[in-house]
């Protein structure tokens, strides 16, 4: 106030205009906001459940290459399994077969089978019932053959025979 | 930042109130960010079918278009004045200011005016209510504001109703005198003058010859020549050099004559075209007697100035006229013959210049 006797006036510029025209943009910056932030929280929500599902992929997939590890050891497993049964198969026959070849005059004690051979102890009445009934299938199935004989107290004679398959023979087993 | 926000929104509507004999002028100026973005004149007529409440409805108009809206009237109080200080103390040598309010002035000097009628001139308004209330001494100052702060010089300023008398000397004011035309009673100076004019009147009437209208006088133009130019035929008021004289006349007889002479001449007038020039010639000598008048009081504005020792006078040599009526040359060659001062006339639009007050009382300059 210096040239007039009195002061003005308070002038409120909040008219009943004004009033309804901040209300109007005070409720619509509301809700701009209130959208703005629902919308916020749920691309915060969708980020965390988009991570959980990544970390869930990443688990499944660490998951499905623990799986395909176990499945692929067990496959072997069960490969050796098989072959073990196989090999147990082939050998029980070889066995039945062993023990079908091994005629009644011919006693064996003992046998040792080795990976590529056969090892048979027996007693046997005399040399020639053991080549002829017990040598000679033995030589048609292994290469190499040997037989060591001990003579008993009561006449008859203790072998040892030791046969062994010849290498090709044994390449084709291991391959198997 | 809301402020601005708001006076984007908003328009300052500021209206400018000022109160003549015979109507009320309101100059109402619409801003925007300071920029005039219209201007509206309005004038009420005070005749009999006029009140208060047409002037509100009017106004409220505008209150209900922004609520920035400013209302500035100029004080029209007959118990007004300026003194030379602010010191209240020191104002009491001048004016008893217990039933006033008044308003220091660039700490230098003070004006004042009636607490009553400014609590009346609120009221007037009603509702609308009033923002600022400006003493005619600021209006002065500030429309003289160029030449106030030069040497000593005497500055009025006109209105139908009052008369604003003021001493400046570089910026301080010396003097001031507020003189209600209402309550100051005629002089008999202004019924010899009336006597003076009526003789010329008829006398021109005799010649047939047309009263020429009144030009106003550019003060520029006076400032070129240094002196005021008249017109030839003013110099037949030759029996003005004897006014003092005939004011001391306490006869009025010669009053009495004068209207025995008019009816003759009334008489004597048949045509229309005479009867017209005729009122033309009534309403030129109704002028010459306010100005007289309005001379008069500025001569014993200035003889108070000069004898009152409460005064620091000086010797003043110009006196700087704010023209709100458009004085006739009568008044001009009366104040540079009689007073023996060189005069500058300055129309002024006192409606604009409240305007500008108010607007550099809000800062919107």
């Amino acid at each position: 106030m210096r040239y007039s006797y009195i002061r003005p006036r308070k002038k409120s510029p909040l008219t009943k205009e004004a009033i309804l025209i901040l209300t109007f943009f005070g409720i619509s910056f509301f809700l701009l906001f209130s959208t703005y932030g629902f919308l916020l929280f749920k691309e915060y929500r969708f980020k965390k459940e988009l991570q959980a599902v990544y970390d869930k992929k990443a688990e499944l997939k660490a998951s499905i290459h623990t799986m395909k590890n176990a499945i692929s050891f067990i496959e072997k497993e069960s490969a050796l399994a098989n072959k073990v049964h196989t090999t147990n198969s082939v050998l029980k026959d070889s066995i039945s077969n062993l023990f079908d070849l091994v005629p009644d005059r011919i006693t064996l004690s003992k046998a040792e089978i080795l990976k590529n051979g056969l090892i048979l102890y027996g007693i046997t009445p005399n040399k020639d019932t053991y080549a002829y009934m017990l040598e000679a299938p033995l030589r048609s199935i292994f290469a190499k053959t040997h037989t060591s004989f001990y003579q008993l107290p009561n006449g008859w004679l203790k072998f040892v025979s030791t046969n062994y398959l010849d290498n090709e023979f044994e390449d084709f087993v291991n391959e198997d | 930042m809301a402020r601005q926000l708001f006076d984007f929104m908003y328009d300052t509507i500021l209206v400018n109130i000022v109160i003549h004999s015979e109507s009320i002028n309101i100059y109402t100026e619409i801003l925007h960010k300071k920029k005039i973005k219209n201007a509206i004149e309005k004038s009420f007529v005070l005749n009999d079918s006029y009140n208060d409440e047409l002037l509100q409805e009017y106004l409220h108009s505008f209150c209900e278009d922004t609520p920035y809206f400013y209302l500035a009237m100029l004080d029209a109080s007959s118990d007004q004045g300026a003194v030379p200080t602010c010191d209240r103390h020191k104002m009491s040598l001048y004016k008893d200011l217990s039933t006033s309010k008044y308003l220091c002035i660039d700490d230098q000097w003070g004006c004042y005016t009636s607490a009553l009628s400014l609590e009346e001139e609120i009221k007037r308004m009603g509702d609308i209510g009033v923002d600022f209330i400006f003493s005619p001494f600021v209006l002065l100052k500030n429309f003289f504001s160029d030449k106030v702060v030069q040497k000593e010089a005497m500055y009025v300023l006109i209105q139908d109703l009052s008369l604003t008398i003021a001493v400046f000397k570089e910026g301080k004011l010396l003097f001031g005198e507020y003189v209600d035309l209402h309550l100051e009673v005629p002089m008999q100076e202004d019924t010899v003058l009336l006597d003076i004019s009526a003789k010329e009147a008829d006398a021109r009437l005799d010649d047939e010859m047309p009263i020429e209208e009144e030009e106003s006088v550019d003060l520029d133009e006076i400032e070129l020549d240094n002196e005021l130019t008249l017109d030839d035929e003013l110099d037949d008021i030759d029996s003005l050099d004897n006014i003092e004289e005939l004011g001391n006349l306490d006869d009025l007889s010669e009053s009495s004559d004068l209207e025995q002479q008019l009816e003759e001449n009334l008489e004597a007038i048949s045509t229309k075209e005479n009867l017209e020039e005729f009122e033309n010639g009534i309403n030129t000598t109704e002028q010459s007697s306010e100005d007289f008048r309005r001379f008069s009081l500025i001569q014993r504005a200035l003889d108070h100035y000069y004898k009152d020792n409460r005064y620091e006078s000086d010797f003043i040599e110009e006196i700087y006229v704010a023209d709100g009526v458009h004085v006739s040359n009568d008044f001009k060659r009366l104040i540079q013959d009689e007073m023996f001062l060189t005069l500058y006339v300055r129309n002024i639009e006192i409606e604009l210049e409240v305007c500008q007050l108010a607007k550099e009382e809000l800062k919107l300059l």
